[in-house]
């Protein structure tokens, strides 16, 4: 089961590296067409998701970048919010 | 989570292509009155992004003064530009959120598209997977009447492999991305090798992303190359327009 999860974990993390090579409009190709970024926090959303699954598993770590998504709005100031 | 999708997203799309085209008669110009819906709807949020860039090029000299004048503090650089950003009114960022939430758009546009186009090639009548998409009477009457794949009569929109529409997408999305580059701030040598990194790597885009598109428009049917060709011209058409516009007076600024 630990091995299961674990598994499953670096998976995750791999694909948001993954996406963070790729699309990603602060760390991927596309940044370019951004050059003073994409996202308005720090760090960005998929490196928040990363270091979330990374600290805190997949199922705390997910709500918490879930939860990034959603206050990542043009309603939000943003600015430094790094995972606790 | 599929018939979520195709219910709230898909469907509409698809309708309207259809209904558009049962007044139309002309799958091609059907397509592109959607397309000129669209991005009618999308003008005021692609102008307040278009806007911004530029105003971030207008502030580009004081921001670079700022970089030489706070070379080694950081901290303090971030400050400063923030401040500077506040004064001018520009919000460089964007947010994730808005994004995310077009990208299962786009998706279901680009599926509209394609089912559109995609007839049974002998009797030209939809296929029965998409005609259970249709609403009402529309679902009544495409079950028996055929949809006419050309586009000015000669254009056949359903089929795939349309080498003249899929150069031509990817000759107008080099134009579109070519004129963003040309509006970005070059980057001098002197700056860090993050920034230099960037700017090779916005260059390698002006091309790679017009070959993708190119082959993606080449892969699947014509009508979606042209709906691509449409929106990207649109998209030329609003940046030419948001560029030309006179620059603020150097008075304006200087009283900030």
């Amino acid at each position: 089961m630990t091995f299961l999860t674990t598994h499953l974990r670096v998976m995750i993390l791999k694909m948001i590296k993954f996406y963070q090579k790729t699309l990603s409009f602060d760390h991927g190709f596309p940044s370019s067409l951004f050059p003073y970024g994409y996202c308005r926090f720090r760090p960005t959303c998929s490196e928040y998701a990363y270091q979330a699954v990374k600290k805190h598993g997949i199922l705390k770590g997910g709500l918490l970048a879930f939860w990034r998504v959603l206050r990542c709005n043009p309603f939000n100031k943003g600015g430094y919010d790094p995972v606790k | 989570m599929g018939n979520l999708f195709n219910l709230i997203l898909f469907e509409p799309f698809f309708n309207a292509v259809i209904f558009i085209y049962r007044y139309i008669g002309d799958l091609g110009v059907a397509i592109i009155i959607l397309t000129i819906i669209i991005r009618a709807i999308l003008y005021l949020p692609s102008r307040s992004s278009i806007k911004s860039q530029k105003s971030l090029q207008d502030i580009q000299p004081k921001l670079q003064e700022l970089q030489k004048r706070y070379k080694g503090n950081k901290e303090e650089l971030g400050r400063q530009m923030i401040k500077l950003y506040k004064e001018n009114k520009v919000n460089p960022l964007s947010s994730c959120l808005p994004l995310l939430i077009q990208l299962p758009i786009l998706i279901a546009l680009y599926k509209a598209f394609i089912a559109v186009a995609n007839t049974d090639p002998s009797t030209h009548i939809l296929v029965a997977d998409q005609i259970k998409h249709l609403w009402g009477s529309l679902e009544i009457t495409y079950t028996t009447t055929p949809v006419n794949p050309d586009f000015l009569g000669f254009l056949d929109l359903s089929t795939k492999k349309n080498i003249i529409l899929a150069i031509l997408a990817a000759g107008f999305q080099f134009w579109q991305s070519k004129m963003l580059m040309a509006k970005k701030p070059v980057v001098k040598d002197k700056a860090a090798r993050d920034e230099g990194m960037a700017s090779a790597m916005s260059k390698q885009m002006t091309y790679i992303f017009p070959l993708i598109t190119g082959w993606i428009a080449y892969q699947f049917p014509a009508g979606l190359a042209l709906y691509w060709i449409v929106t990207t011209l649109l998209m030329i058409a609003q940046q030419y327009y948001l560029f030309r516009k006179p620059k603020p007076k150097p008075e304006e600024v200087k009283s900030i």
